[in-house]
């Protein structure tokens, strides 16, 4: 198989309630072993999309190709290549985890008990599967909705705001997991979240809506390498005006574009090797130096320029 | 076919790993209990065998009165409780369509209404023979075959109503009352609508097929009238629950 065939594809999908449309022409792909994140404020249309995804919810147009197989005219072939959390992982509580799982396995073909198993050693289950789920604390049900998800051996993976609700622990572990499930067996995983430091350290691409409509992907692997032939600096000086004009000197002015004035705080954007002799510079004109710090654009600030700072929460 | 056996495993394994699963029958036990300290004080008419015992029990107006409610608190939360827990949306990705799914949970709020009323047979005439014995006295068992197809078509009748309405509702609450309502009203509205020509048309008075045993139904119905009425109240109902199911966004 090749690393970038496509194993999720949507095609224009829109749904429309009552003349409103939630979600607006949707079109993107995802191929196989990549993590995306579906970004969006609330109300944006992520959680329609993606019960749209494994047909929860009808489309009005367009269509969702999984595997190859569309899934309005193939549903039961289209979904078995996918595996899925929708919100909170929700189990029949007066069973077992091992009998909800047993409940998933005899629903798909070709799923022996060892798989589950297996599923359940992965995910660090096996101990409690003879527990009533209700007997589960917050992080075990979403483990034991990740070994449901995994139980068919889906291509892709599709999680709706995992973690939901999980402490910082849960959190990174279940970070852990997805990379790992994505590299080791080129499982395509779609994640939606509203926790960007947490999309940021996950996916290796984002998918960027508002009101139902793309607004842009980004591919974060891709951004941090252009970002390095100029680093962003922030300055804490004693004398500003001083400082500025010492830059000018420097031609920083010219180079960076942007020597703003905040504050005892300046700005400054340089490459890199041009750092010491501007130190060098600002501290020959006795301008005394405090911090030197350099500023990262996040995911959380490129995200608010993308939705022109919507509220996120 | 191997495929839906499993998925009637699963439904089936949702009712019977539920501690309420042996309070239905422990209530139909009771009843009997009941009913055979009153037969033994002889204040129950005729009943002087294990078989004429049996017969009374299984009549529309004893557990009649009973069975089929106990029937419908039982499945009324078949379908609903997966929307009140929140386990429609992973029933739903599976590679089984909705109507399979769908299917599956009837035939097992059937066989769930079966087991219950074979049940209650099998219990009212092993306490018949303990109280009397084998052999002897009236009762027949064409008669008793009589009463329970009686009784398993009304409760079937108002099961399938309850599951149309637990489709439509999706609250458990809600679909427990209506159907009770419907129960315990329709023999009211049947009287008090009586003198209209339509009321044979209403599924009320056509789903206790005892009537026509005991001579109380109007001379223009017949039995193969009220079973044919029944039919297409029962086709009727599941076609509303499937077309509802098939299309309903879970959101």
């Amino acid at each position: 198989m090749k690393d970038n065939e496509v194993v999720l594809r949507l095609d224009g999908v829109t749904k429309q309630i009552k003349g409103r449309k939630l979600v607006d022409g949707l079109s993107f792909q995802i191929s196989k072993g990549e993590i995306v994140g579906l970004l969006g404020p609330n109300g944006a249309g992520k959680t329609t999309t993606i019960r749209m995804i494994v047909g929860l919810i009808g489309m009005s147009e367009g269509d969702v190709h999984i595997g190859g197989h569309s899934i309005r005219a193939d549903f039961e072939q289209a979904i078995r290549h996918v595996g899925a959390i929708i919100e909170n992982p929700e189990f029949y509580p007066y069973m077992t985890g091992w009998d909800n799982l047993k409940q998933y396995q005899r629903m798909s073909e070709g799923i022996s008990e060892a798989r589950i198993h297996e599923v359940a050693k992965l995910v660090g289950l096996q101990n409690a599967l003879d527990k009533r789920v209700k007997a589960y604390s917050l992080g075990m049900r979403q483990r034991l909705g990740i070994a449901q998800a995994l139980l068919h051996r889906p291509s892709v993976l599709i999680l709706d705001e995992p973690t939901n609700g999980l402490d910082p622990a849960g959190i990174r572990e279940m970070r852990d997991y997805m990379k790992q499930i994505a590299e080791n067996e080129g499982i395509a995983i779609l994640v939606s979240s509203h926790l960007l430091s947490e999309m940021e350290q996950m996916c290796s691409r984002v998918v960027v809506i508002q009101e139902g409509k793309l607004v842009t992907v980004r591919s974060i692997g891709g951004e941090a390498k252009q970002e390095q032939s100029l680093v962003h600096l922030s300055l804490m000086v004693d004398n500003p005006a001083l400082a500025i004009d010492a830059l000018k000197r420097l031609n920083l002015a010219g180079s960076g574009g942007n020597t703003t004035d905040a504050g005892e705080r300046i700005a400054v954007s340089l490459p890199h090797e041009d750092i010491p002799k501007m130190i060098a510079a600002l501290t020959a004109e006795g301008v005394r130096l405090y911090r030197v710090e350099e500023q990262k654009t996040t995911l959380e600030d490129e995200f608010l320029k993308w939705t022109e700072g919507n509220r996120i929460a | 076919m191997r495929n839906f056996g499993a998925l009637l495993t699963n439904e089936w394994l949702k009712l019977y790993k539920k501690k309420s699963f042996f309070v239905y029958f422990a209530v139909m036990a009771a009843f009997i209990g009941v009913c055979a300290y009153i037969a033994y004080r002889g204040w129950m008419d005729g009943v002087d065998s294990a078989l004429g015992f049996t017969e009374q029990i299984v009549t529309m107006s004893t557990a009649g009165q009973i069975l089929p409610l106990v029937a419908i608190i039982a499945i009324a939360n078949v379908v609903p409780q997966e929307f009140r827990m929140g386990t429609i949306k992973l029933l739903l990705i599976r590679a089984q369509s909705r109507s399979k799914i769908l299917a599956s949970k009837y035939i097992t709020t059937l066989l769930f209404s079966i087991a219950l009323i074979i049940a209650t047979f099998g219990m009212a005439m092993l306490t018949g023979l303990l109280l009397y014995g084998f052999g002897g006295g009236a009762g027949s068992w064409s008669s008793i075959g009589e009463n329970v197809l009686y009784l398993t078509v009304y409760t079937l009748v108002f099961v399938t109503l309850t599951f149309m309405i637990g489709v439509l509702t999706k609250a458990s609450g809600a679909t427990v009352g209506i159907s009770m309502f419907c129960v315990m009203l329709g023999g009211l509205f049947t009287m008090l609508l009586s003198h209209y020509d339509f009321i044979k048309y209403v599924l009320f008075p056509n789903a206790d097929l005892s009537a026509y045993q005991s001579g109380m139904m109007p001379e223009d119905m017949s039995m193969t009238f009220s079973a044919i009425v029944i039919a297409v109240y029962m086709i009727i109902f599941l076609f509303i629950s499937f077309a509802t199911f098939r299309k309903r966004d879970i959101s």
